[in-house]
C-alpha cells in the first residue's frame, strides 16, 4: 500500500442472507482525487457506501482508510478518522437550525467530555462562539444565505437542505466526502454551480471526493476516475473517456442513454 | 404507539402488579399445615382434632398490635391446655395483609376466608382486625357448608356490620344464610363517635371540621361522630375526604383554615398516609395545643407518632374500650400480668385484652353447644360475662357487647398515653347511629 | 423552540397518541372552548369568593408542581430519544427520596443542625442524590434497554415495569415497607403572610432549587455539545452516527441527565415533604408520565408545563372552597384533561405547536 492511497479496499464482499451486494470488489482512491461510482440502480454502490462508513460490516475482505484498517469499527470512530457522507434523501436534523446541524457536525472535533460539558467555563463558551463562527462560515462557504441560517432544517427549501447536509458533513473535517447522488433534483445551471462547488472545495479544503451519480455529464465533468459496478460485480475501471468507450459498460448500463 | 396499544401495555402493567403482591403476600413455606388453609397461615400449635383460626394483619404498620392478639390467643388457649370442654383444638394464625401493601388487602381477605370455608373441622375464627376485611370475611364464611363459621372480632369497631348503619343492606348483607355467626367485644364506633364529641365538648370545642379516609370506617365513624356533634351542639364547618396518595394536604388545610375551626377530627387509619396528614395540619393551622387534634383509633398505632414525628406531640386519639394497662377487674388484671409474664412486654397495646376476652366468647359459645357450628353460632349471642377480662358485660341478641367505655389517648414525647375514659349516655350512640 | 429532543418532521416514524385524527369540526372546537370557559369561570368565582386562598393554593401549586416537573423532563428525555417509555423513572426517584434520607439525615444528622451546617449537609444530600439516581438511571439503560434497543417495542416496555417493580421492591429491602420520615429540614418561618396564612421559605427554597434546575437543564440541552449530541440522536439516530456522535454515550447522557432531575426531585421531595416510602413513585411517576405526555411527549418545556399543571389541578381541587370536585376527584380529574388534551391536541399542549413553527 502507498500512501498515494487514500482508501483501499480489497475483495470487499457483502451478502445480505443469501444476496451478494458486493462480490470481492476491489477498489482505491487516491488522495486528493475525485472519484465517481457508477452503475444501474440495485448495483451496489449505496451498499458500498455504507461499508465504507462503518453502517454495514463487510462479510469479508479489508477496507483500509488513510493507512488503517477500518473494518469492525464503529461508526463514530471512522467519522472522527475523517469520512464525511450525504445521503441520496437527505437526513438532516429536521428540528434543529441549519446552523445547529453544522454545530452538530463538528460534535467528534470538540473534545469537551460529558461532564465537563455540563459546566460552561470561560473557556467553554469560547469554544462555542469559534464553533458558531466557523458553523457560519461553512455555511455560508456552501451557498446558503445568512438568514437561512436561524431556519428549522425540516423548513428549509430541497436546495438549501442539500447546502446544509454538505455543510454539515464538512464540519465533521473529512479527509474523504462521500455524496451520494448530490445532484439529484437540482437543475442544469444549479447542477454546474454544484459541480464547480466540488472542484473548488477539493482545491481549498485538500478533500478526496468520492461520489455516486447518476448524470452522466456531471461525471464525466468532475471526476478524473470512475469506477462502474453492476450486480454487484466491479465491470470498469478508468478516465472518464474510457470508461464511457467500454463496451461492457455501455452494454450493462449506459447502452440506452446518450453519452453527452 | 396508538392510545389502543399504551392500554394494553397499562392493564399488561396491572396485570403485573397483582402478580408481583400476590408473589409478595405468600408467607413463609414449612411443611404440616392444615390441610385447606392458605400459606398466609402459620403452621398450627396445640393438638387435636379441631382448629381455631385467628385472621390479622401481620405486615405492616399493624404488626405490633395484630402480634400481641395472636399472643393473647394463644395465651388463653394454653391455660385451657387447647382443650375447649371435650373438644381438643389446634390454633393457627392467619395474615390478611401483604407486605406491597403494609395493610390488609381485600384479596388476601376474600382467599382467607374461601379457605376458611373448605376446613371442616374449623370450630371459629378470631378477628379481623378491620372491619373492611370483616366485612369481605363474614359474607363468605357465613355460607360454609355446615353452617356459618363463628367469627369473633376483639376489633371491628364498623357499626354496619352488627346493627343498621345508614348504608343499604346493613347487616344483613353479611349474614346471606340469615343465621348469624357473628360478635365481637369491641366497642362499636357509634360509642366512640359520640364519646369524641363528647371530649370535645369537655373542652369547650365549639368549631369543628372532620377529615375522613373514604373507607369503611373512616366514613362510617365521621357520620357517627357529625351526628353526635350536632346532637351536642358543635358546629360541624365540614366532614371532606382525605386522599392517602396526595403528596401533602397543605391546600386542604389552607382551604379548611379560612372557616377558622378550634379542632380537627381525623377519621380513617394511619396507614392510609396519615403521618403526612398530622405534620400539614400542624404546618398550615399551628400546632396542635393552638388548634385541638383529635383522630378516631385508627391511629391509636405506634405508627403515629413515628410517621408525624413531633408534629404528633399533644394530639389525642381515642379508642374504644378501656385501656387494657389500666384493667382494674380482677381478671383483667390477672390477664395483663400474666400476658407481661410470658411475653416479657411491659405495654399490652389496645386490643390485646380484647383478643383473649374475643377467645373467651367464642370458648364459652363452644362450650355450651352440641358441637354442629350452627349451635355454636346460636350460643354467640346473649351471653352474660360476669368476670370477663375487659370487665363485666353482655353480648346483646346482635353480637355487640354492652360496655361503651372510649379510652382517649394523648401523644407525649413519642408515646401514646391513656388520659382518661368517656362513657357516652346510650342515648347519645344512638343518636351517633342516625 | 429548541426544547425539543424529538422532531415532528418524523411523523411517520413517530405516532402520537391520538386517539382519533385531529378533529377539526365546530362542533368539537365549540365544546372545547365552552369547557375551557367554564374552567376558567370556577377559577375566577374562586378567586373572587377567596382571593387569599386562591393565593395561597395557587402557590402550593407552583410548589407541587415543580417536582412532577422535574421527574416529567426525565420521562420526556427518555422517551425523545428512545421511544419508549421508562416506567422505571418514578422509581428511580423514590431513591432519590431514600438516598437523600439516608445521607442527609441518617449519616449526617441534618435534623440537628442549622444554618450554614444545615446549607452544607443538604447540598451534600441533594449531590449525593442527583448522582446517585444518575448513575441508577444510566446502570438500568445499560442493563435492562442497550439490548432490546432493536426488539420489537414492546420487549423494552414490559422489561422497563420489571425494572420499576425491582426498583421499588429493592428500596423495600433496604428501608422497609413503612414511612421513613423526618422532622421539618427546611426553615418554615413565614415569607409573608396571607390573610393570617404563612408564606414559609420551605416553599421559596423548593422553586429556588428547581426553578435552576429546569433552567439549566434547559440550557444543557439546548447548548452543550452533549446534549445537542443527544438530540441529534434523537432526531436521526444514523444521521448522527455519521456525524461522528457515539449514539451508545448520547443514549446514556440523557438517561443520566433525566436520572438526576429525579433524584433532585427526590431530594426535594424528602426535604419538603419529610417522608417517604418505596411505592412513593407510583403515583408521582404516573403523574410525571401524564405530565410529560399533556406538555407533548418530546418536549422538555411541555414537560415542564405539564407538570405545573397537573400540581395546580391537584392543590386548586383540594385547596379551593368553592364548588371543588374535593381531593378524591384528582386523579380523575388529571386523567379527564389527559383525554381532552388528547382529543384536542393529539400532540399534547406544545408537540403540535412545534411542528407547524417556522
Amino acid at each position: 500500500m502507498t500512501d498515494e492511497l487514500l482508501v483501499d479496499a480489497r475483495s470487499v464482499r457483502k451478502e445480505f442472507g443469501g444476496l451478494v451486494a458486493c462480490n470481492d470488489i476491489d477498489f482505491t482512491v487516491e488522495r486528493g482525487s475525485i472519484v465517481s461510482l457508477i452503475g444501474p440502480n440495485g448495483a451496489g454502490k449505496t451498499t458500498f457506501f455504507n461499508m465504507l462508513t462503518g453502517s454495514y460490516t463487510p462479510t469479508a475482505g479489508e477496507i483500509v482508510f488513510d493507512g488503517r484498517d477500518i473494518v469492525g469499527l464503529p461508526q463514530h470512530k471512522i467519522t472522527a478518522l475523517g469520512i464525511g457522507r450525504t445521503f441520496q434523501n437527505i437526513r438532516l436534523f429536521g428540528a434543529m437550525t441549519a446552523l445547529e446541524n453544522v454545530l452538530v457536525g463538528m460534535h467528534a472535533r470538540l473534545d469537551s467530555g460529558l461532564f465537563r460539558s455540563l459546566f460552561r467555563t470561560p473557556l467553554q463558551r469560547r469554544e462555542e462562539r469559534q464553533g458558531r463562527a466557523q458553523a457560519r462560515e461553512l455555511l455560508a462557504y456552501c451557498g446558503l444565505s445568512p438568514r437561512a441560517e436561524r431556519q428549522y432544517a425540516r423548513h428549509l427549501a430541497y436546495g438549501d437542505q442539500r447546502r446544509v447536509e454538505i455543510a454539515r458533513a464538512l464540519a465533521t473535517d473529512p479527509k474523504l466526502l462521500l455524496l451520494d447522488e448530490p445532484t439529484a433534483g437540482m437543475n442544469p445551471r444549479e447542477t454546474n454551480a454544484f459541480v464547480d462547488f466540488v472542484r473548488k472545495a477539493r482545491e481549498d479544503r485538500g478533500l478526496t471526493v468520492l461520489l455516486i451519480e447518476h448524470d452522466m455529464r456531471v461525471v464525466v465533468q468532475v471526476s478524473e476516475r470512475v469506477t462502474v459496478l453492476d450486480y454487484g460485480e466491479k465491470i470498469a475501471e478508468g478516465t472518464p473517456d474510457e470508461v464511457t468507450a467500454d463496451e461492457r459498460v455501455r452494454s450493462a448500463y449506459l447502452g440506452t442513454k446518450p453519452v453527452a | 404507539m396508538s392510545m389502543r396499544k399504551l392500554g394494553s401495555i397499562l392493564l399488561l402493567a396491572g396485570a403485573t402488579a397483582v402478580l408481583a403482591t400476590a408473589a409478595a403476600s405468600a408467607g413463609p413455606l414449612s411443611g404440616k399445615r392444615i390441610a385447606g388453609l392458605p400459606n398466609t397461615c402459620s403452621k398450627p400449635v396445640g393438638h387435636g382434632k379441631y382448629v381455631i383460626a385467628s385472621d390479622f394483619p401481620l405486615q405492616g404498620s399493624l404488626r405490633p398490635l395484630s402480634v400481641q392478639m395472636v399472643e393473647a390467643v394463644k395465651l388463653e388457649l394454653k391455660k385451657m391446655h387447647y382443650k375447649i370442654g371435650k373438644y381438643s383444638v389446634q390454633f393457627v394464625s392467619c395474615d390478611d395483609s401483604t407486605a406491597a401493601k403494609g395493610s390488609w388487602d381485600p384479596q388476601t381477605c376474600t382467599n382467607n376466608a374461601n379457605s376458611y370455608k373448605s376446613v371442616t373441622n374449623l370450630l371459629g375464627v378470631i378477628g379481623t382486625y378491620n372491619s373492611g376485611c370483616a366485612e369481605i370475611i363474614a359474607p363468605i364464611i357465613n355460607r360454609a357448608p355446615g353452617g356459618g363459621i363463628p367469627m369473633v372480632s376483639p376489633a371491628n369497631t364498623y357499626v354496619g356490620l352488627t346493627k343498621k348503619s345508614g348504608v343499604a343492606g346493613e347487616p344483613q348483607k353479611y349474614f346471606p344464610t340469615g343465621k348469624r355467626n357473628y360478635a365481637r367485644v369491641a366497642v362499636p364506633d357509634n360509642f366512640q363517635g359520640a364519646a369524641d364529641a363528647l371530649y370535645l365538648k369537655h373542652r369547650h370545642i365549639k368549631r369543628v371540621y372532620v377529615l375522613n379516609d373514604a373507607e369503611a370506617y373512616g366514613l362510617g365513624i365521621a357520620n357517627n361522630f357529625v351526628r353526635a356533634a350536632k346532637k351536642l351542639g358543635l358546629t360541624v364547618l365540614g366532614n371532606s375526604k382525605w386522599d392517602a396518595s396526595q403528596p401533602n394536604y397543605q391546600s386542604l388545610y389552607q382551604g379548611i383554615a379560612s372557616k377558622h375551626p378550634q379542632a380537627i377530627f381525623l377519621a380513617g387509619i394511619v396507614s392510609n398516609n396519615g403521618g403526612q396528614l398530622i405534620k400539614d395540619k400542624v404546618s398550615v393551622l399551628g400546632n396542635n395545643t393552638k388548634v385541638l387534634l383529635l383522630a378516631s383509633d385508627g391511629f391509636n398505632d405506634s405508627a403515629t407518632p413515628k410517621d408525624a414525628g413531633n408534629s404528633a406531640a399533644g394530639m389525642f386519639i381515642t379508642i374504644g374500650g378501656s385501656d387494657p394497662n389500666k384493667l382494674s377487674n380482677p381478671t383483667g388484671r390477672a390477664f395483663v400480668k400474666a400476658f407481661r409474664k410470658a411475653y416479657h412486654v411491659k405495654h399490652l397495646e389496645a386490643y390485646t385484652a380484647y383478643a383473649g376476652q374475643a377467645l373467651l366468647v367464642l370458648a364459652h359459645a363452644i362450650n355450651k353447644s352440641d358441637g354442629s357450628r350452627l349451635s355454636i353460632d346460636k350460643h354467640l349471642f346473649k351471653q352474660k360475662f360476669p368476670k370477663g377480662i375487659i370487665g363485666s358485660f353482655k353480648i346483646d341478641s346482635s353480637g355487640d357487647p354492652s360496655l361503651g367505655g372510649v379510652t382517649v389517648d394523648v401523644v407525649k414525647h413519642g408515646n401514646i398515653k391513656a388520659v382518661t375514659t368517656v362513657n357516652p349516655p346510650l342515648s347519645l350512640a344512638k343518636a351517633a347511629l342516625g | 423552540m429548541g426544547t425539543s429532543v424529538g422532531t415532528a418532521a418524523e411523523t411517520s416514524r413517530r405516532p402520537s397518541f391520538a386517539l382519533v385524527p385531529r378533529l377539526r369540526s365546530r362542533a368539537v372546537a365549540v365544546v372545547g372552548i365552552l369547557l375551557l370557559a367554564l374552567v376558567a369561570f370556577w377559577l375566577v368565582e374562586n378567586a373572587v369568593h377567596d382571593i387569599r386562598q386562591f393565593a395561597l393554593v395557587s402557590l402550593n401549586g407552583i410548589t407541587n408542581g415543580s417536582i412532577y416537573a422535574l421527574v416529567a423532563i426525565g420521562y420526556t428525555l427518555v422517551y425523545g430519544i428512545l421511544e419508549l417509555i421508562n416506567f422505571a423513572h418514578g422509581d428511580v426517584f423514590s431513591w432519590g427520596a431514600m438516598i437523600t434520607y439516608s445521607v442527609a439525615i441518617s449519616w449526617l444528622g441534618a435534623s440537628g443542625h442549622s444554618g450554614i451546617a444545615l446549607f452544607g449537609i443538604l447540598a451534600v444530600g441533594l449531590v449525593c442524590a442527583a448522582l446517585f439516581c444518575a448513575t441508577l438511571n444510566m446502570a438500568v439503560e445499560r442493563v435492562a434497554y442497550r439490548r432490546l434497543r432493536n426488539a420489537p417495542r414492546l420487549a423494552p416496555l414490559i422489561t422497563a415495569i420489571g425494572m420499576s417493580f425491582v426498583l421499588s421492591n429493592l428500596i423495600a429491602v433496604v428501608y422497609g415497607f413503612n414511612y421513613v420520615s423526618s422532622e421539618p429540614l427546611l426553615p418554615r418561618g413565614a415569607l409573608f403572610t396571607i390573610g393570617g396564612q404563612a408564606y414559609g421559605w420551605d416553599k421559596l427554597i423548593v422553586l429556588l432549587i428547581t426553578v435552576p434546575t429546569l433552567v439549566s437543564l434547559m440550557i444543557v440541552v439546548k447548548r452543550t455539545r452533549w446534549g445537542k449530541a443527544m438530540r441529534a440522536t434523537a432526531q436521526n439516530r444514523d444521521a448522527a452516527r455519521l456525524m461522528g456522535i457515539d449514539v451508545d454515550r448520547a443514549i446514556a447522557f440523557a438517561f443520566g441527565l433525566g436520572g438526576a432531575l429525579a433524584g433532585i426531585g427526590g431530594f426535594v421531595y424528602l426535604v419538603y415533604f419529610t417522608q417517604g416510602r418505596f411505592d412513593l413513585g407510583f403515583r408521582i411517576g404516573l403523574f410525571a408520565f401524564t405530565a410529560a405526555v399533556l406538555g407533548g411527549i418530546g418536549n422538555i418545556l411541555g414537560a415542564a408545563l405539564g407538570g405545573y399543571l397537573i400540581g395546580f389541578i391537584e392543590n386548586y381541587n383540594s385547596g379551593l372552597t368553592w364548588h371543588a370536585p374535593g381531593p378524591s376527584w384528582t386523579e380523575s380529574l388529571v386523567f379527564i384533561l389527559l383525554i381532552l388534551i388528547l382529543v384536542f391536541r393529539p400532540h399534547g399542549l406544545l408537540g403540535e405547536s412545534l411542528s407547524t413553527r417556522s
